[in-house]
């Protein structure tokens, strides 16, 4: 009996802990207190891979990839002063052949890291320009 | 009771509050599992910054992460007296606590996904691990040195 109940609590332990790991892009990108105004910084960060930046009709950050007939929607979630990438759809147009439908996992991923990469580096900019007014500040 | 706890939790947060602060590195020579002692202290070595105000050092901080040979780093976080960086290339993440107080900078490891996941992780400093992940962060050390000499 005490063998069931350790597989089953085994079972359970490792099905948490993959349904808790958070793909990388997802983690959000912390800007504490530093950034007032998101948008700019957005602007920027879509643009390092062609991203094409939107806002739905409650004024929230969208962005939207094309590149070989792949669609990628994603919206960027401001929240706790941190931006955070949510997919929030994939599409492969043009295609007639159904195995060639779906968007590849991996180069998905790999746009979308890239995506929160080039928001983290704008973001570090951003910080940084403060950094550096502080530090001229004392000087 | 509720005084016995607070003892408690001083004293074992004390451990954590005496790591979190850059010291100068000592490299166990005498560990088994262990790259070179030139990879590790090309990462973890302290950098000395003495006569430099904290404003001054987080600039340096900042610019070195941006300005880092081959690749930008990111802000991921920061706390009293350290600033996390990041570091995304081909589906593997390395995170650095960048630490620091009035007279040294010192890298530590944080957190990292793929390859770049310490081996043999002992107060922050990383003693085994893939030789791109010593590569890539001397880079960032170097660039940090870089700042505060320029500063």
């Amino acid at each position: 009996m005490n063998r069931y109940a350790l597989i089953y609590l085994l079972t359970l332990l490792t099905f948490s802990a993959h349904t808790s790991e958070v793909n990388r892009y997802e983690q959000p990108v912390p800007y504490v207190n530093y950034i007032t105004n998101i948008e700019p910084v957005l602007q920027k960060a879509v643009q390092y891979y062609n991203w094409q930046l939107k806002t739905d009709e409650q004024g929230h950050f969208l962005a939207e990839l094309l590149y070989k007939d792949n669609r990628i929607n994603i919206a960027f979630i401001d929240e706790n002063n941190s931006i955070a990438i949510k997919l929030l759809s994939t599409k492969k147009e043009n295609c007639k052949k159904k195995k060639r439908c779906k968007v590849d996992e991996d180069d998905l991923q790999k746009w979308l890291v890239n995506l929160r990469r080039a928001v983290g580096v704008e973001v570090t900019i951003a910080i940084k320009k403060q950094a550096m007014k502080a530090y001229l500040a004392t000087e | 009771m509720l005084k016995n706890s607070l003892i408690a939790t001083f004293f074992l947060c004390l451990p954590l509050a005496v790591i979190a602060e850059p010291s100068v590195l000592k490299v166990n020579k005498r560990l088994k599992l262990k790259s070179s002692t030139k990879y590790i202290q090309a990462v973890h070595k302290e950098i000395h910054v003495s006569g430099k105000s904290p404003e001054a050092i987080k600039f340096a901080i900042l610019d070195g992460m941006l300005r880092t040979k081959g690749y930008k780093w990111t802000f991921e976080g920061e706390g009293k007296g350290y600033i996390l960086a990041g570091f995304d290339w081909r589906g593997d993440t390395n995170i650095m606590k960048i630490e620091f107080n009035e007279s040294l900078i010192q890298l530590k490891y944080h957190q990292a996904w793929g390859d770049y996941v310490c081996k043999n992780l002992i107060e922050g400093v990383c003693y085994k691990n893939d030789r791109s992940y010593y590569n890539y962060v001397k880079n960032l050390r170097l660039s940090i040195e870089q700042q505060i000499s320029n500063l």
